[in-house]
């Protein structure tokens, strides 16, 4: 009971008042650019991800709604591992030992990017944390939430499978990208 | 000689008694009574904290008794029992703006000779701005200065939503402060600490920063607060009694 009030009053505070229950649909925009180094010495630039549908995720390793959500991050990750989909693990401000040290306790098998001067706040409006986006295969902003949520429920799910339903973006160079990209977050995948 | 040492060793007793809090209820035009704990302090400012919705945390009392040793007058108050509001963060915008004014103005009258700080944390920065700006409004007509307020871990914005950038409380625009806010470091309002000074500053109110090294917002209030955060905690009075000196060295009355 203490530790269900304790969890509870440290996601009050972590949150603003109006934190959301599900992804909020946007008119669709392009996707800031995100171009970050990977906790594994890799980097990632979202733009060679088109082709994918990409769930962006800005998370701290001190927000325990952050922490909370991770485990299911990461199972919508196996979920969906052999379909054009990525999950990125934008963390923001903390260094890269007390990130370790957190995913030795849960670990991720997501690409975790580096952001420690806080460079992707302002471009992608993470006013608090965590802030999620999904990006489609034409890297559009397509749906948004501040808060977590539970990711393996099917209504989340159901976002991301709407997104994959959507055709390829036109153009061989995009489907060059999606492929070269598919190696390439695997390569990083760890984040270990 | 021993009597003259029995009656220093209790004046030296009673001199290191920690202040005792006593009540002020003041009863506002529209029927409402705000009641606040007060650490009475001969002199210095009064500062009127304004506790959130955990009510009055263990370490706000503490950090009143030493405030009240060392620098001035402290009065805790419940900002949500006059209006029965619940213990919820979003009550923080349903404190009616009038009687807030209006409590402002009961109290200059209770204590017209002292100096008035306003302290508040988290969405209680809200209701804090709020009565500054009813009050101000009431007195446009005379030389108001810059109303002294310390801000720990602020939340302002009136709404925030994926996708979009949240704007502040009108408030944030209206009140003329002379503000020192605490910022903790792991926090999301660290990222937009400079966003919030310049529209404060925008609004002709002078705002010093302090960034908290280690903390996250509530970090004194928290149910999972690490050894770190306790520490902070621990020392409340003596961090909010640094600020004050800056903010009032700086500005006097």
């Amino acid at each position: 009971m203490k530790s269900c009030l304790t969890l509870l009053l440290a996601m009050i505070l972590a949150l603003p008042a109006q934190a959301s229950t599900d992804l909020k649909p946007f008119t669709p925009r392009p996707a800031p650019a995100l171009d970050l180094p990977a906790l594994d010495g890799s980097h990632l630039d979202l733009a060679k991800l088109r082709g994918r549908v990409v769930l962006v995720n800005f998370w701290a390793v001190w927000c325990p709604p952050c922490r909370k959500e991770m485990p299911s991050l990461t199972r919508l990750a196996d979920r969906l591992a052999s379909r054009p989909f990525t999950v990125l693990g934008v963390n923001v401000g903390d260094s890269a030992d007390s990130i370790r040290a957190f995913l030795g306790q849960v670990p991720a098998n997501l690409p975790i990017l580096l952001d420690a001067e806080g460079a992707s706040v302002k471009p992608w409006q993470v006013f608090a944390f965590p802030t999620t986006y999904l990006v489609d295969k034409k890297g559009q902003l397509r749906q948004g939430l501040f808060g977590a949520i539970d990711w393996d429920e099917p209504n989340a799910v159901a976002h991301m499978e709407a997104l994959l339903a959507e055709p390829d973006p036109p153009g061989p160079d995009a489907a060059a990208g999606a492929a070269k990209s598919t190696a390439r977050v695997e390569s990083s995948a760890s984040g270990k | 000689m021993v009597r003259f040492i029995i009656v220093l060793s209790l004046l030296a007793w009673l001199i290191s008694l920690p202040a005792r809090a006593d009540e002020v209820a003041l009863r506002l035009p529209s029927g409402a009574e705000v009641v606040s704990q007060r650490y009475p302090a001969a002199h210095g400012p009064v500062l009127l904290w304004l506790t959130d919705q955990s009510g009055q945390e263990a370490a706000e009392q503490r950090a009143a008794v030493r405030l009240a040793e060392s620098r001035g007058e402290v009065w805790l108050t419940d900002l949500y029992a006059p209006w029965f509001l619940p213990q919820l963060s979003s009550s923080a915008a349903r404190v009616p703006e009038t009687d807030l004014g209006d409590w402002l103005e009961a109290v200059r009258r209770r204590v017209p000779d002292r100096r008035l700080v306003l302290v508040a944390a988290g969405h209680l920065a809200d209701p804090a701005l709020r009565a500054v700006s009813v009050w101000q409004s009431r007195h446009r007509s005379a030389a108001v200065p810059r109303f002294d307020v310390v801000l720990l871990f602020p939340l302002l914005y009136r709404t925030v939503e994926a996708g979009s950038e949240p704007d502040y409380i009108d408030a944030v625009d209206s009140a003329r402060l002379n503000v020192a806010i605490l910022q903790p470091r792991s926090a999301a309002g660290y990222w937009w600490r400079e966003r919030l000074a310049r529209r404060m500053e925008a609004a002709g109110s002078r705002v010093r920063m302090t960034v908290l090294e280690g903390l996250r917002d509530g970090f004194y209030q928290r149910g999972d607060t690490t050894d770190v955060e306790q520490a902070a905690g621990a020392r409340l009075g003596e961090t909010i009694r640094t600020t004050l000196d800056t903010l009032i060295e700086e500005t006097p009355p």
